[in-house]
């Protein structure tokens, strides 16, 4: 229990109420990293391959049963997402955040069946959406001809240790472009319909270049940037500032 | 006159032959159809609709589909500094918006390490208090309506404006107050307004009596929800299922309670349950939990410091940078656990935002369990006992 992340802690996994939790998952799992955010929540991070038993030792043995929710932090200049899943123990009042690092993998985007939506570099770069109905997910769009398999970042799925898994695995499919095979419902779509453009919730989709060009623009809904803007209508005399 | 077929035998499917396999659903077979109950149905709570698959009236698959309220609030507030994040966090939910503002305030001022007045964390309470008071009246009336009983819905409405009107002079909002921010709370409670409040609590307090005779000593509500939607207590954990859904199969849950947050400590009440677990359970146990609310508003009035800081002192707030770290937050609302998961990257955008809102899997997979085997009469009297809301699902 020597690890700490220095982040943000107020106090150690030794003081918190869950050092016998952490001792207990030391000794079986190897961890990364793991510190206590406050005396009630803590976090840990492991490997792909520990995270669903280390999950499932959690909820059958150390009476963390309460599955909060499942999430995913885009963590784009190391490459990796980091999936989130927290857990909480009603006997302790204690929460564990478990984290897995999975590589982050080239941007799915959408190319027809027969090749490119239209063959141009903006549809390879996966930065314009295709217009091709007939279309499907692609990583990083490999070949440019015939049909591409979807080949999203995988992880392993927890749908058998809890019901809820499954609606949080199909909307971090759509969302952030995370692959859970064999869960249920996992190609169905879940907020989005006929969504044809990287996954939304990485954080090198531009929503503002996406609604420029996917919505008709409207009078009345010009952006103005706020320097410029302040400067002209209410002081113009005086000089542009420095970080104009 | 239409002259009638008797000789024509209903086509009824055993429900428990499609369980253990000897029957399937093949919508070609023309013994099921399949239907869509929503996005527009007065029956669904909010936009979201459910693709029904029916045999006879009976519903025998349900699938829900929801999408119609996106609007991309956790990406959105990536984009945005941490305050301007503040009026936009509210509207991921109109009910009880205040709980999105004391979770995010919450959050940011832990990341932040940002102590708020004494007097702060009981206006916080406070207001956190009638928006459970507000979700409650508005919830009655919707369950009232879904059997029929249309007029408690007006009364409920009518007395939850009322609380509105309370909310309009503390914080200028009727709906989104934005009044919890980072640090504290933006205004205090204007002169007369404890005397203002406890004329609504007598109003409610009577109407709560008026429903308790009218509602749940009415037989048609009895013959209809009683029975209807039973949450096993072995799939409470199983579904993730929290609040007054949990609590009606006897699960003494209650984050106020069990982890008290603000001034909850303070407070005197105990934790409402109920044993049958069924949509009159589940009212029962709300309507309880609504004279509850009532009683915590006098109690947090009586005990409230008379004078004191509503607001920390803070830098300006277009150059907040947040330190590092990562936070989740929880409080009990009307509908069960609302919580926020918070990860600051030390700029002074957040990485990124989670909003855990209990809906999440009442409505999705607690919904679809408990829909199969439901006649489609009661589907709108099962969604609104589940109290879903699908904003908290799409986000």
């Amino acid at each position: 229990m020597s690890k700490e992340s220095g982040l943000n802690g107020t106090v150690t996994l030794e003081q918190s109420r869950l050092a016998g939790t952490m001792q207990e998952i030391e000794r079986r799992f190897e961890l990364t990293d793991a510190y206590a955010q406050r005396d009630s929540l803590g976090f840990v991070t492991v490997s792909r391959k520990d995270a669903v038993p280390l999950i499932t030792h959690m909820r059958d043995y150390l009476g963390f049963t309460h599955l909060v929710l499942v999430t995913a932090v885009d963590v784009m200049e190391r490459g990796i997402l980091r999936l989130v899943y927290l857990l909480h123990n009603h006997g302790l009042c204690a929460d564990i955040g478990i984290q897995v690092e999975i590589p982050r993998g080239d941007n799915p985007v959408t190319v027809s069946r027969s090749g490119d939506a239209d063959g141009s570099e903006e549809s390879r770069a996966g930065t314009r959406p295709g217009h091709d109905g007939d279309t499907l997910f692609a990583p990083g769009l490999a070949s440019t001809a015939g049909v591409s398999k979807p080949a999203y970042t995988e992880m392993d799925s927890i749908h058998h240790l809890w019901a809820q898994a499954a609606t949080y695995q199909r909307e971090m499919k759509e969302m952030y472009g995370v692959h859970f095979p064999g869960s249920p419902r996992i190609d169905d779509e879940f907020a989005l319909e006929g969504w044809k453009d990287i996954p939304p919730m990485r954080r090198d989709f531009d929503t503002l270049a996406y609604s420029e060009r996917t919505f008709f623009p409207r009078p009345g809904r010009e952006t103005h940037d706020p320097v410029e803007y302040m400067k002209q209508n209410m002081y113009p005399d005086e000089p542009t500032p420095p970080s104009a | 006159m239409y002259e009638v077929d008797t000789t024509i035998e209903p086509d009824i499917i055993d429900p428990a032959k499609l369980r253990n396999g000897e029957e399937r659903i093949d919508l070609d077979s023309e013994k099921f159809v399949k239907i869509w109950q929503g996005p527009n149905h007065p029956g669904v709570t909010g936009n979201m609709s459910l693709e029904l698959i029916l045999n006879g009236d009976t519903v025998v698959g349900c699938k829900t589909h929801v999408g119609y309220l996106h609007r991309g609030f956790e990406k959105l507030m990536e984009r945005r500094r941490y305050i301007q994040n503040f009026p936009l966090v509210c509207r991921i939910c109109v009910p009880e918006p205040d709980f999105n503002e004391y979770l995010y305030a919450a959050a940011v001022e832990e990341l932040a390490g940002i102590q708020i007045p004494e007097r702060a964390k009981w206006l916080r309470a406070l207001t956190l208090e009638m928006a459970r008071l507000a979700s409650f009246l508005m919830w009655m009336g919707g369950q009232a309506g879904s059997f029929g009983m249309g007029t408690i819905g007006q009364w409920t409405v009518t007395h939850r404006d009322y609380v509105l009107d309370l909310f309009e002079e503390l914080s200028g909002g009727r709906i989104y107050h934005m009044y919890i921010i980072p640090g504290g709370v933006r205004a205090d409670m204007p002169v007369g307004y404890a005397e203002r409040v406890e004329e609504v609590l007598a109003k409610v307090e009577k109407l709560l009596a008026e429903i308790d005779l009218i509602m749940f000593n009415n037989s048609v509500f009895k013959a209809r929800s009683k029975g209807l939607g039973v949450i096993p207590r072995e799939i409470i954990d199983q579904f993730g299922i929290t609040g007054p859904n949990a609590r009606a199969a006897g699960i003494a849950r209650d984050i106020r309670k069990d982890d008290p947050y603000l001034v909850y400590d303070k407070l005197d009440f105990s934790i409402v349950t109920g044993e049958q677990s069924d949509a009159y359970t589940r009212a029962r146990v709300r309507w309880l939990e609504t004279q509850q609310s009532v009683d915590l508003i006098r109690q947090i009035l009586a005990k409230m410091p008379k004078e004191g800081e509503i607001h920390t002192m803070l830098p300006n707030v277009l150059h907040w940078k947040i330190p590092a770290g990562q936070t989740y937050l929880r409080a009990e609302c009307t509908r069960g656990e609302y919580g926020y998961f918070v990860v600051a990257d030390g700029t002074g955008y957040p990485r990124r935002v989670c909003v855990r809102g209990p809906s999440y899997t009442h409505a999705v997979a607690l919904l679809e369990r408990l829909a199969v085997g439901t006649n489609i009469s009661d589907v709108a009297g099962l969604m609104v006992s589940l109290h879903t809301y699908p904003p908290e699902v799409e986000r």
